[in-house]
């Protein structure tokens, strides 16, 4: 099976245009296969990621790189009731979400 | 999706970003790749219509959150198959290609023809954009 998307790698170009990510926390609503999540990662920022299909969420903790095993972490979520307290996070991201 | 939008808008730091990125809502673009050439095969006939509807609530959702607008962007986002089989697969996100008025049905056939002349490494490029909205919570 090969499906890729974005090898491009437009998506990222178009989230440094944002702000520096580095160091940031981050909260991925709707995270998948962890694809974005990592991405986001990558830029140096500490990433969770939350998923309603536990599937899902089993891949993106299985495809998780060890490099960043201290800040990328997924778990099961609705979005609609997140378990955080508010003014948690720096940045609240919905890829491919809606 | 407005419930998801307050709760994200909840757990935000004030000056906090909310980040939108989805694919945007015009109809992709099929194209087969090869060493040689990329030929636009076809257009595709997705239903548009829940992508203008996220688009109507966030607007909604803005004008009651404390949130505003800092930027809107696009950008061309490629996705490639390597068989007929996986493309067969990816319209079944959106419709039963099999139907005989499915409206992919006649795409899928261009693509199958188009994919069985060509010749050496061959790929399916599915073309869009991808559009991202940044709304920043106020402090």
């Amino acid at each position: 099976m090969s499906y890729i998307i974005d090898p491009e790698r437009q998506e990222i170009r178009l989230l440094r245009a944002v702000t520096s990510w580095r160091g940031k926390h981050v909260l991925e609503i709707g995270s998948g296969d962890g694809r974005l999540a990592r991405r986001i990662a990558s830029l140096g920022a500490r990433v969770e990621g939350i998923d309603p299909d536990n599937s899902l969420v089993r891949v993106a903790l299985r495809a998780a790189p060890p490099r960043f095993a201290c800040r990328l972490r997924f778990r099961v979520a609705q979005a609609e009731h997140l378990r955080y307290p508010a003014e948690t996070f720096d940045i609240a991201i919905f890829g491919w979400s809606f | 999706m407005v419930h998801a939008l307050e709760e994200a808008a909840r757990v935000l730091k004030p000056n906090g970003l909310l980040v939108e990125l989805r694919p945007a809502p015009r109809h992709r673009r099929v194209w087969l790749v090869t060493s040689e050439r990329s030929a636009l095969i076809g257009r595709m006939h997705e239903d548009l219509g829940p992508d203008h509807a996220a688009d109507a609530a966030l607007a909604r959702f803005m004008t009651r959150a404390q949130l505003r607008a800092r930027f809107r962007r696009r950008t061309v986002c490629n996705r490639y198959v390597d068989s007929l089989k996986e493309f067969r697969e990816f319209l079944e996100e959106f419709e039963d290609c099999r139907h005989p008025t499915a409206p992919h049905r006649r795409l899928l056939e261009r693509v199958e023809r188009a994919w069985t002349v060509a010749k050496g490494r061959r790929r399916i490029m599915i073309t869009g954009p991808l559009q991202m909205t940044v709304l920043q919570k106020l402090a």
